[in-house]
């Protein structure tokens, strides 16, 4: 497979003065040096749609800021469609799009469409296929009566949609998105990671950061889990809910309320008639067996571990590493 | 490099309209500036009138050719005025992180954040009742002006307001590095306003005239252009000065552009 992004040994440090003293912050202020990603390397292919996963200050912007060229790598290699990214090569510029959930692209002043015009110019997309482009896009995203609604009027999730579009027009073969679905009610998340789907089904290479797992379930095949600034997990999310999924989540529920159970396991949610219980999963057959056997149950549920908690779990173990 | 100019004057182009968009995208436009820059030229120009009536000249100026040096350096403050609201844009967005969304751009970023936003509408709407006031009461006839020495000030006018773009980049440029720059922004575009825009060339004494020529570029696009018009300074020296210090600004901006791009930490909001 094509090799679109190819990063070796990256890192990347900052300076961060230490508050001292005033006159020492003043006339000799001390530094430490921060590394915020340490040695990553990792290649993606033409197609794929990876996750960058970690929690806060974990180095996934980061690292997604040196594929984008905004900011300069400490030590390393990068190259993004064959450029390294921080000498900002226009034809790389014109290759790659960028959408960040929390910075607006677009003029807050104009409409959507006016805003678009000025990437037409920028990106010398000629006029019938620029219209063609708007509206191919504003139809997939449902989004076509906003186009000419001033930006400022729009709700959040209209916004985006509009951002989405914006990064999309000139057809760009690797997207970066960084949280695209933040502070999203459940409809506009579920449209854009439907979109986003469908883009990557046209050919387009996604690199997509998020706090949230239903968005990396959804739009992406594999993970790349960042902690520390080091690369602790890369592989697809089966494999990653195969390997680290040692617990079930099985739900009981009863034709009466109040009833208790002796199961091996942690209690994890009671409601009324259902009872949810954290298990190991070796133990969950015979837990299964004893408890059909003693209670009248009406349904039982075997859930698996939510990714949330999974992630949580390597956080912590990586940590402690 | 043609295709360059060429794809640049597009997007050039292409903001002007823009910008007339977001200017004009309210309905109840605010004409209140109208009446400030109206009324500020006015009192000018009864200052200057009541300096006269007790001086026939000032540094070598009469008063129909202080009245033109004004308006030559009212037009260098209004068209300051798109600079400084594109450099106090850029402190914004590399203060904010928002400057990652240009950068993504196939343009040269020192280009379009230097001309993004081109305000020709409100300008043309504060400058053009106060300066027609200044026009008229300027007695043309008198004045020691042709057509190649007129040319010749407004195009030291232009290059004035090139290097003064120049200069004042550079001192936002330090945003890169700690975060913020306006107060020695703010310090600069002062200094540099004040060094052009009252004393003719002719009356600032020679180490200032090296200071802000050189260091702080103030008196090029008003004073010295006026000077150059009125046929009051050698224009061919005074042309050569100003290419001189352009290319310097121009290579000093260029250099230190890219130096700051290298220390951007693209902040995340």
């Amino acid at each position: 497979m094509n090799k679109i992004v190819s990063v070796k040994n990256l890192r990347k440090s900052f300076r961060r003065n230490i508050k001292v003293s005033f006159f020492k912050d003043l006339f000799k202020p001390q530094v430490e040096v921060v590394d915020a990603v340490k040695n990553i390397s990792f290649d993606i292919s033409k197609g794929e749609s990876v996750a960058f996963l970690g929690p806060n200050g974990a180095g996934k912007t980061t690292t997604i800021k040196m594929l984008t060229g905004l900011i300069y790598p400490t030590s390393g290699e990068v190259k993004v469609l064959g450029f390294v990214p921080f000498e900002r090569n226009k034809e790389m510029l014109t290759r790659i799009g960028l959408v960040m959930g929390n910075k607006a692209g677009l003029n807050w002043d104009l409409t959507a469409n006016q805003s678009f015009e000025l990437l037409k110019y920028i990106y010398k997309i000629p006029s019938n296929e620029f219209e063609k482009r708007v509206d191919e896009l504003a139809t997939l995203l449902d989004a076509k009566n906003f186009l000419n609604t001033q930006i400022r009027r729009l709700s959040l999730g209209e916004r985006m949609k509009m951002e989405l579009i914006g990064s999309l027009i000139h057809k760009p073969e690797v997207l970066f998105l960084d949280e695209p679905t933040i502070g999203l009610d459940i409809s506009s998340k579920q449209k854009i990671r439907g979109f986003l789907r469908e883009i990557q089904k046209s050919g387009v290479t996604i690199l997509l950061t998020s706090h949230d797992m239903d968005d990396i379930e959804r739009v992406c095949d594999r993970v790349i889990v960042i902690n520390n600034g080091v690369k602790v997990y890369d592989n697809s999310i089966n494999k990653l809910i195969q390997k680290y999924s040692t617990y079930k989540y099985i739900k009981f529920i009863m034709n009466s309320e109040n009833v208790e159970l002796s199961v091996k396991g942690e209690l994890i949610e009671r409601k009324s008639n259902a009872l949810t219980y954290r298990v190991r999963k070796e133990d969950m057959p015979k837990i299964l067996a004893e408890t059909v056997a003693n209670v009248h149950l009406i349904d039982i549920d075997i859930l698996p571990v939510p990714l949330e908690e999974i992630m949580s779990d390597i956080f912590r173990s990586s940590t402690k590493i | 490099m043609m295709q360059s100019v060429f794809d640049n004057t597009k997007i050039l182009l292409a903001n002007i309209k823009y910008t007339f968009q977001t200017e004009t995208a309210y309905r109840i436009g605010n004409l209140v500036s109208v009446f400030s820059t109206f009324f500020y030229t006015i009192t000018y120009l009864v200052f200057i009138d009541v300096i006269f009536s007790n001086v026939d000249t000032v540094a070598g100026y009469s008063l129909n050719e202080m009245n033109f040096f004004f308006l030559l350096s009212q037009v260098t403050a209004y068209t300051f005025f798109i600079i400084n609201d594109n450099i106090s844009k850029l402190i914004e967005s590399v203060n904010s992180g928002n400057l990652d969304l240009i950068l993504t751009k196939p343009v040269s970023s020192l280009f379009y954040t230097s001309f993004s936003k081109i305000r020709v509408y409100s300008m043309t709407r504060d400058m053009l009742p106060p300066l027609l006031a200044v026009i008229f009461i300027i007695n043309w006839s008198e004045l020691n002006l042709s057509i190649t020495s007129l040319m010749l000030g407004i195009l030291i006018l232009i290059l004035g307001m090139l290097i003064a773009q120049a200069f004042l980049t550079i001192c936002a440029l330090p945003v890169f590095w700690i975060g913020e720059s306006k107060q020695l922004f703010n310090v600069a575009q002062d200094s540099w306003f004040a060094s052009g825009a009252t004393v003719p060339f002719e009356g600032i004494p020679s180490f200032l005239k090296f200071t802000f020529i050189f260091l702080i570029p103030g008196i090029i696009p008003s004073a010295l252009a006026t000077s150059v018009a009125l046929g009051k300074s050698d224009a061919l020296t005074a042309l050569g000065v100003s290419f001189f210090v352009l290319i310097i600004f121009f290579v000093l901006r260029s250099i230190l552009w890219r130096i700051a791009l290298k220390n951007y930490t693209s902040a995340s909001s």
